[in-house]
């Protein structure tokens, strides 16, 4: 099937990842893992440190606040020991006892005009020290409350009231409040704006009274002494000695606050009925709350707040202090402290990146070395200049890279060695039909080097049609996958340098490496076996041949026997049968030459070796010829003295060849002649034995072909000499089993001398 | 009828075959036969001979049988004769490359003396009517 070569073209997307040098992967890891911890780290350090900053500060501004709400309570005691301080100055009695008897003391005469007076002048000392007080009063509970004493803080300074201005206070909250209250107890009142005659005053003071109630020497209330304080001017003093470094708020449980800034400034002061603008959050949340102290935060504020209970005789009453710090100042160390981190965090990360750049560089430089060497090297040559002495993976990459190059090259080399000297010729080509390697047996076939063939097209190896037709070939190869030659072994024909052309085996196999298409090919040239083909069917051919000429005389003899008018006539019949009995002699001699032919082509031809002297051998073969000279009517005359040699031969296999060179002497020897038979010394170590003829002689041109099967000359003589062609064949194969050679000379008309040349043997190196 | 066939001219080198089949030619086909050793000798003899067959051996030294068979074409007194091949070639496509030279029947060796007449005969009676 014709397979699709693409697949390497169409390579899925990896991950990305795989697409980064490892270099940068080095780089990119490590910054990200530095930033990320670092984020990490430096995030929770800084949630961490960022409460333990809030936890701590709100610890600090709880600590200021109390110490701010125990500055404001002692404003309120000291008010509450001024108000009891003064009920208890004789004024007070001394009033009460003058009013009960005409305006004069009994006790000292002093009238209560004195009395009020010397009140007065107290009070206003008082008032003198007490700079934000602004009203001492002295309120009897008879005629509606009317005021007994009373100094005020006016524009020129601290006056006493005169009488005709007193004003009744029956009306008022507190008086009530005063009437119902126990020896000794102070109360305060609510914040609210003082009333003069009944009405608002117009300079809307926010006023706060410390009242106690005043009773006579029956125990009976007599009346009450009322501090009024300028609630603002209160509060403002105490911040101005506090001087708070924060915002800071005073509220009370009816919602009335101050705010003063850190600058020491009095941003505003509202009035819960009349607030001009919404009072921040935490206002209502403080005066619905119960708690003594309560954090509020906001988005942008840390609020805290502490309790103070003014009055103990209203639970109710309270003063609230809250100070009031932007969360960004009390967050500002640990912003500090994320700031620095940051900056330590990016420093790091520069670091980092510049030693992960330094690092990757000393990964990677010797991975990249490695693949520029492996890159660079040629062939199956040893990689020179691998870190193979280092112990890291680097080094163990490096060494089975290197082992894996030995082993290629040797796999080459044993591949190279195997392809170079394998008989068959094998060669390979591209897609295109370009020769890409062509072994020295495709040398030997084609006669080109490979130097003249590989980069050409494999056509120049063709003849034609196979020449035209191989481009068109291989593209519809390529095009339906269908084949001619692949992967089958056929005859082709080929076309050596020289033009010959030759037929040859050719097997084709297609490889796919990687994306690219080889076929390699298989050549074995055939014309030589095609010769010894076309060569053995000549020698059956005429086997058979050789053998049915006989026959045809043996069957043709007998079947004329057979007919009457023949078998009744003696003469023919009597040459017909010695026709027949010849026949079958040389059919005989033919059989056994051919048997002969076939056991020396196998190797299978036995030698019974044994070193004989030869002359004596030569003597005994000749004499028993001497009836087939007879037959021939020639003479075999053996040389009288023969030199004494030894030959190792087979003695069987050595008759069989001097008899073949005696016979055909003596048949083609003219009737009367002589067959001269010899032995000589050649040297010391061969010798010859020669028979000559005279002859008929051998053509010149017949001598080339002498010895080959069934070489017989033409001529008219031939064939009744009754040889099978075969015997010289077979002597000269005889003869140089023995290490010897057959040789002749000739010349038409003269005769022949055929011989043996043999190594001579030492006499004493007989065979066991 | 057309005419009887009576001479043959008959070419073999073997002497021992010659013999059996000249004895078969004549003595048991009363055929008028001559011998020829070599294919230049049954050139020379056609001639005064004019036999009205040649049965001729393929594998002779000199001319071989193909051989004699082109000259003999080119003759006119012989180019009519026709020539039946006798061969110990026994392998078809042997006898046939003869035929296709233009003899009118191949013979094989060893042949049958008592039949051999017949075949004769009969080959050349298949050439007279063709």
């Amino acid at each position: 099937m014709h397979k699709d070569v693409a697949a390497g073209t169409n390579v899925p997307q990896l991950w990305r990842m795989n697409n980064i040098s490892l270099k940068n992967k080095i780089i990119f890891l490590t910054c990200i893992s530095v930033l990320l911890s670092t984020l990490l780290v430096g995030s929770i350090n800084y949630y961490r440190l960022e409460k333990i900053v809030l936890d701590t500060a709100v610890e600090k501004l709880a600590g200021e606040t109390r110490l701010m709400a125990q500055r404001f309570k002692f404003s309120y005691d000291l008010m509450k020991g001024d108000v009891q301080v003064l009920s208890q100055t004789p004024p007070v009695q001394g009033i009460i006892r003058s009013l009960s008897e005409n305006n004069i003391d009994p006790l000292d005469g002093s009238s209560t005009r004195e009395w009020s007076q010397r009140l007065g002048t107290i009070f206003a000392s008082m008032m003198a020290a007490r700079p934000h007080y602004i009203q001492i009063r002295y309120i009897g509970i008879g005629d509606q409350g009317r005021e007994l004493v009373r100094v005020n803080r006016g524009a020129s300074g601290v006056e006493l009231v005169a009488n005709e201005d007193l004003q009744q206070k029956g009306q008022e909250p507190y008086f009530a409040v005063g009437l119902k209250a126990a020896r000794g107890e102070v109360h305060f009142s609510e914040v609210n704006y003082n009333r003069e005659r009944g009405d608002l005053d117009s300079s809307l003071i926010p006023t706060v009274r410390a009242l106690v109630p005043v009773f006579d020497d029956k125990d009976q209330i007599f009346g009450m002494l009322v501090i009024n304080t300028n609630y603002a001017e209160m509060l403002h003093s105490n911040l101005e000695e506090i001087r708070p470094q924060e915002n800071t708020f005073i509220v009370n449980n009816s919602g009335d606050y101050m705010e003063h800034t850190k600058d020491g400034k009095i941003a505003s002061f509202e009035f819960h009925d009349n607030y001009t603008v919404p009072p921040p959050g935490f206002v209502n949340e403080i005066v619905k709350s119960s708690s003594n102290e309560e954090t509020f935060i906001s988005d942008n504020a840390v609020s805290y707040f502490v309790r103070l209970n003014v009055d103990p005789n209203n639970p109710d009453a309270f003063l609230g202090i809250v100070v009031r710090v932007p969360i960004e100042e009390l967050l500002r160390t640990a912003t500090e402290a994320r700031t620095t981190s940051l900056i330590f965090g990016g420093l790091l990360v520069l670091g980092c990146l510049v030693a992960s750049l330094v690092l990757a560089r000393m990964f990677t430089a010797p991975l990249n070395e490695m693949t520029e060497e492996i890159k660079q090297s040629s062939g199956n040559k040893k990689l020179k200049n691998l870190p193979l002495e280092r112990g890291d993976e680097i080094g163990d990459l490096a060494r089975a890279f290197d082992q894996k190059t030995i082993e290629l090259a040797t796999n080459e080399a044993t591949m190279a060695a195997i392809v170079d000297n394998t008989i068959d010729g094998i060669l390979s080509i591209d897609e295109h039909g370009t020769v890409e390697t062509f072994n020295r047996a495709c040398e030997a076939i084609f006669g080109y080097s490979s130097e003249e063939v590989i980069g050409r097209n494999v056509k120049m190896l063709m003849p034609d049609p196979y020449h035209r037709e191989h481009d068109g070939y291989l593209k519809n190869y390529h095009r339906t996958g269908e084949r001619k030659i692949i992967g089958t072994g056929r005859e082709v024909e080929g076309r050596r340098k020289d033009g010959d052309v030759f037929p040859m085996q050719l097997s084709v196999s297609g490889v796919d490496i990687g994306s690219r298409k080889i076929y390699s090919g298989v050549v074995r040239d055939i014309s030589e076996s095609r010769q010894m083909e076309i060569m053995k069917d000549e020698f059956i051919s005429t086997v058979n041949h050789e053998l049915r000429t006989p026959l045809t005389s043996i069957q043709g003899s007998l079947g004329l026997l057979m007919a009457k008018v023949v078998r009744d006539d003696p003469v023919k019949s009597q040459k017909l049968l010695q026709i027949s009995y010849e026949n079958c002699q040389r059919l005989t001699r033919l059989v056994n030459d051919i048997l002969d032919i076939e056991k020396i082509a196998a190797g299978k031809m036995d030698y019974q070796l044994e070193v004989v002297e030869i002359g004596q051998l030569v003597r005994d073969i000749v004499e028993s010829q001497h009836s087939f000279a007879e037959k021939y009517n020639v003479e075999f005359k053996l040389q009288s003295d023969l030199p004494k040699v030894f030959v190792d031969l087979d003695q069987d296999r050595f008759n069989q060849a001097l008899i073949n060179l005696l016979s055909n002497a003596a048949k083609f020897s003219q009737s009367g002649g002589v067959v001269e038979i010899g032995i000589t010394r050649k040297s010391a170590y061969e010798v010859i034995i020669s028979v000559r003829d005279h002859g008929l002689g051998i053509s010149k041109s017949f001598h080339s072909k002498i010895f080959e099967k069934f070489a017989q000359e033409d001529g008219s003589s031939t064939r009744r000499k009754g040889g099978s062609g075969l015997g010289l064949n077979i002597t000269r194969k005889i003869i140089e089993s023995f290490d010897g050679t057959v040789n002749f000379e000739s010349e038409e008309g003269v005769g022949s001398v055929f011989s043996f040349t043999l190594p001579i043997c030492a006499a004493n190196k007989m065979r066991a | 009828m057309s005419e009887a066939l009576t001479k043959i001219l008959y070419v073999e080198d073997d002497d021992d075959i010659a013999q059996v089949v000249m004895m078969t030619l004549e003595d048991i086909g009363g055929f008028t036969a001559v011998h020829c050793n070599s294919g230049q000798k049954a050139i020379d003899t056609i001639i005064d001979f004019a036999p009205q067959l040649i049965l001729m051996d393929v594998m002779m030294p000199g001319l071989s049988g193909p051989e004699t068979l082109k000259i003999l074409g080119q003759m006119p007194v012989a180019q009519d004769i026709p020539v039946i091949f006798m061969t110990a070639k026994a392998q078809k496509h042997e006898q046939e490359a003869y035929r296709n030279l233009g003899a009118i029947g191949v013979i094989v060796k060893p042949f049958d003396p008592l039949a051999l007449s017949e075949q004769i005969t009969s080959l050349w009676q298949q050439w007279k009517t063709a």
